[in-house]
């Protein structure tokens, strides 16, 4: 669990971003930053690959962008707070929270059992409301638990 | 309808996060309505939470709310609806209603079967030969049936010698009146090759191919224009399609200079695609395939004749290849032929020396399978389910208007059941065609004796109705058969 999601992978961002783009830009740069992958550019590609497919963002200014590449080393999850971002998603809402995940090619099933709890988690609305209001500590403890249900 | 238990699939591109999002939304929407879920979810672990037969065939409905491809022949004969994860993840609650509201019972139509496909075709070349029939087939049948009624008034008493009757119109009104809608359904059986060229080449090449196909599939069929004793008929139609429709896709992926590409599609492949068609058609293609048809139909117009059990034969293997895929490639195939010959023998030697027995072969082995499936909810009670009953009378009403694709539930859940409806569809063929029995246009099932047009012996209506209806119970009785030991739960 340590290994997918800890505190470093959570980012408290202030800088306005201007585009969906610039913030996947944004990812693979602290992905890269924490040595979770090998290439920056391919992470970003392939989180916009994924983008494109169909939108990642969902309601309540949540999205979970996410990427599939063999450039990510093993699976993790990064959870990004951040000024609003423009983007075409279910409710047509702005984004502020995103839980970005980077999955390996060939992803260990386990790891992928974590991730998809935390994506089930999204679904709660319990869930969303106190990510919302949580500090880096509480947001840690938050996923921590949804993870280990 | 009150919904109590739904089963649902979700599956994402990655596998990640929407399959179970969507999962989630679907599960939590059911509680939130007091609707048993249960979601099979196929995502990057493979298949999870898998639903078993019980629960699927306790399901009220089925919701698939999937970005790819799933496997649905399991739900066969459920109502079903299926939608992107997105969507679901937008308003499960609302997804849960429009399916309660709107789902349909799923026929399966376009799975595979044993590698048989069934009531449609992915394969590129029958796809576009379909696009042709589909633009053929309404005018087929609107000239076919009115040059048949024409024809009937065209006997009148010989003025010298009351005894006896002739073929031909009378000069009176009545005769002109009847004798320019046989001349109307004349110009319908010409009409028929070009369109169904047209038909292929813009399923191909899109809407600049439509024009150079048509006139190109006219010419291709007109002995005058070819200096020929017939013209080159479907053979000729289906080449003129593939010809003009792959020539001008080619065409279209020139890198046009931008100032003329406004009139690429309207002025420049119309005229380059009609000029070339007429030289390979005149100099090259026209005579020798024409040639060749001609001798083909003459060939089967003879054996028609001189050898009884020719169209038994034929008949008998049209008719069974109706009943193989029920709409699928084999199916359309068989009617193909049978259609080709009628247009073409039509349009070389005239209503009587015109072929329609392979047509009506074909025709009256449509409705074989969803009757013969019919019959047999009704007679073998106990070898089906409440569900596959209810689809039975849904099976009889499809059959009665000539949709084979009403057997379809039944063949995909149990696919011996096939042989049944090869075997009958193909005596019903063998039977009309045996009895000599022309087919002009109308609804193929026991109803086309009067939706339609019938021509043969004496007491053709009778014979036609007679032999669909035999081999219906022949494939009801082949289903109890096959069926015998099954057992199926109260």
């Amino acid at each position: 669990m340590s290994k997918i999601f800890s505190k470093e992978n959570i980012f408290i961002i202030e800088e306005k971003l201007n585009s969906k783009e610039y913030f996947f830009k944004l990812i693979a740069k602290k992905a890269k930053e924490l040595d979770f992958i090998a290439d920056e550019k391919a992470c970003f590609e392939g989180i916009l690959y994924r983008e494109n497919q169909s939108t990642t963002g969902f309601e309540d200014g949540f999205a979970i962008p996410h990427c599939k590449d063999a450039t990510v080393k093993s699976a993790k999850l990064l959870l990004f707070k951040t000024p609003e971002i423009a983007w075409d998603s279910l409710d047509g809402k702005p984004i502020t929270i995103s839980h970005c995940l980077l999955m390996p090619e060939n992803a260990n099933n386990d790891h992928i059992k974590l991730l998809s709890k935390v994506a089930r988690a999204l679904i709660d609305e319990n869930y969303r409301k106190a990510i919302k209001e949580a500090s880096v500590e509480e947001i840690y403890q938050l996923v921590a638990n949804k993870m280990e249900m | 309808m009150s919904v109590k238990k739904i089963v649902g699939i979700t599956g994402c591109a990655q596998g990640i996060a929407h399959t179970f999002m969507a999962a989630e939304a679907l599960e939590k929407a059911g509680k939130k309505l007091n609707i048993e879920v249960k979601i099979e979810t196929h995502g990057g672990i493979g298949v999870e939470n898998q639903l078993t037969t019980k629960e699927i065939s306790e399901a009220d409905l089925v919701i698939i709310a999937a970005d790819i491809d799933v496997e649905k022949t399991r739900f066969i004969g459920k109502k079903l609806i299926s939608v992107s994860t997105n969507e679901a993840l937008k308003d499960a609650t609302a997804l849960i209603q429009k399916a309660m509201a709107s789902a349909e019972v799923y026929l399966g139509k376009g799975e595979k079967i044993d590698g048989l496909e069934i009531g449609s075709a992915s394969n590129h070349f029958i796809k576009y030969l379909m696009s042709g029939l589909t633009n053929m087939i309404p005018l087929a049948i609107a000239s076919g049936i009115l040059l048949a009624i024409a024809n009937t008034f065209a006997f009148h008493a010989d003025p010298n010698n009351p005894d006896l009757v002739i073929w031909g119109f009378s000069e009176d009104a009545r005769g002109q009146f009847f004798s320019k809608l046989f001349d109307l359904g004349k110009v319908g059986f010409t009409l028929m090759i070009p369109v169904f060229a047209a038909g292929v080449a813009r399923a191909i090449g899109d809407n600049p191919a439509v024009a150079p196909a048509f006139i190109a599939g006219y010419i291709i069929n007109d002995s005058s224009f070819l200096g020929t004793e017939t013209g080159a008929g479907f053979l000729g139609a289906i080449i003129v399609g593939f010809g003009v429709g792959y020539f001008v896709k080619l065409l279209k992926m020139i890198p046009w200079h931008s100032v003329i590409k406004p009139v690429v599609s309207v002025l420049i492949i119309p005229v380059v695609a009609t000029f070339v068609s007429y030289v390979v058609i005149f100099y090259l293609i026209g005579k020798p395939i024409s040639n060749m048809m001609s001798v083909l139909y003459v060939f089967i117009n003879n054996i028609t004749i001189s050898y009884a059990a020719a169209p038994v034969v034929y008949g008998f293997i049209l008719g069974a290849m109706m009943g193989t895929d029920l709409g699928g490639p084999i199916n359309k195939t068989a009617l193909m032929v049978a259609l080709a010959i009628f247009v073409d023998t039509m349009n070389k030697f005239g209503i009587e020396g015109v072929n329609a027995i392979p047509y009506a072969a074909t025709c009256g082995a449509i409705a074989i399978a969803p009757l013969g499936a019919a019959f047999a909810t009704f007679i073998f009670r106990k070898s089906f389910t409440t569900e596959e009953k209810a689809m039975g009378s849904s099976a009889f009403i499809m059959g009665m208007v000539g949709i084979t694709e009403g057997a379809i539930p039944f063949a995909a859940s149990n696919p011996k059941l096939i042989i049944a409806n090869i075997i009958a569809s193909g005596v019903a063929g063998a039977l009309v065609a045996g009895f000599g029995i022309h087919f002009f246009g109308g609804i193929g099932s026991p109803l086309g004796a009067f939706v339609g047009y019938v021509k043969g012996p004496a007491g053709v209506q009778f014979i036609w109705i007679f032999s669909i209806l035999f081999a219906a119970l022949l494939n009801a009785l082949m289903y109890g058969y096959i069926l015998k030991n099954r057992k199926v739960k109260k």
